[in-house]
């Protein structure tokens, strides 16, 4: 690994574009989702109430809400299965949706949780997507935008890694190495 | 006109005849962990040392300065078996030197320093 490699150039907001280039979502994709929000919005109590019935009967997954408000958590979760049919997956939503990464790095969550979590949230979101016309079209969009949220996600986790590696190190890319096992 | 890399074998090789035989590997190498030239025995992977001097560097300048120490100048492992020294050459470069067990750690450490100051002019 001792070439450079350009990815490592792109960082914070600008990984969501070149996510979204790398997966083709389309201005027409991004359209059919925006059309959806209201359904999104209908069906986000059902998505909140799977989700936290399976993180809490789960205790290594429950234990991190002992002392949590959760009618503050319903909320934030709603806003966030409402906010994948937003329709503009720019970098303000890319700053939104890494900073909610972050917040799990901080709590010392382990990846696996959220990124197992999501398939509650691809069964609400493909439930959507099927209430609209086109709803093949429309699946494979909120896929899309599903796969950028696990992306984003794991990126914030990974790139907590690595700059508190390089900060112990005294360089990124010699903590890139050291994480690559070389 | 030899190349970067002679040239800095060319100081390896000085540091090793001026200790005569304490001095059993020598490298150059990047912050990054990247080595630039090296003398190294067969058994011993000059990829890892490279990347763990910088690592001890690494750390050891974030040591200094969380203490306000200072800058690093040279950090010096003790074993059962040898030595192992990495100290800045230059501010993008380290050489790392690996000793026998009783070696003369007076004279080596001139000779490093003398070496180190060097490799920071070549590279
Ligand atoms: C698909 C997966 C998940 C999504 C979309 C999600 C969403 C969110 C959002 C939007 C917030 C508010 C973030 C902020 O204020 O910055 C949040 C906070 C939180 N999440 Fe999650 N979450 C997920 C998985 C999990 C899992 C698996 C756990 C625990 C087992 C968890 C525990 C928490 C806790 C404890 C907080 C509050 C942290 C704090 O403010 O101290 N989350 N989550």
């Amino acid at each position: 690994m001792s070439v450079e490699r350009s990815s490592w150039q792109i960082k914070n907001e600008a990984t969501l574009s070149e996510l979204v280039q790398l997966m083709g979502l389309s201005a027409d994709e991004a359209a059919i989702l925006k059309s959806l929000q209201s359904a999104a919005q209908r069906q986000a109590p059902a998505m909140r109430e799977d989700f936290y019935k399976r993180l809490l009967a789960h205790p290594q997954t429950a234990e991190y809400f002992s002392d949590i408000n959760m009618n503050h958590m319903y909320d934030m979760l709603q806003t966030w299965f409402v906010e994948l049919f937003c329709g503009v997956y720019d970098e303000a939503y890319a700053r939104r949706r890494m900073k909610i990464g972050d917040t799990h790095v901080r709590i010392g969550l382990p990846v696996r949780y959220p990124l197992a979590m999501l398939d509650v949230a691809m069964k609400h979101a493909e439930d959507v997507a099927r209430t609209h016309a086109q709803s093949d079209a429309a699946i494979t969009a909120v896929r899309k935008v599903l796969a950028l949220d696990v992306a984003v996600f794991n990126q914030a986790y990974e790139d907590r890694q690595i700059q508190a590696l390089a900060e112990m190190v005294g360089n990124e890319r010699l903590a890139r190495r050291l994480l690559a096992g070389e | 006109m030899a190349s970067r890399q002679e040239q800095i074998i060319a100081v390896i090789d000085q540091l090793m005849t001026n200790t005569g035989t304490d001095v059993v590997g020598a490298a150059a190498v990047g912050l990054d962990g990247i080595s630039f030239a090296s003398r190294m025995a067969a058994d011993v992977s000059t990829e890892r040392v490279a990347a763990v001097a910088a690592t001890i560097m690494g750390v050891t300048r974030r040591v200094g300065g969380e203490l306000r120490i200072g800058a690093a100048e040279e950090v010096i492992i003790k074993a059962n078996k040898g030595l192992f020294m990495v100290l800045p050459a230059g501010d993008q470069s380290l050489l790392a030197v690996n000793l026998r067990q009783d070696a003369n750690l007076g004279l080596v450490r001139l000779e490093a320093r003398d070496a180190a100051r060097a490799i920071s002019q070549i590279v």
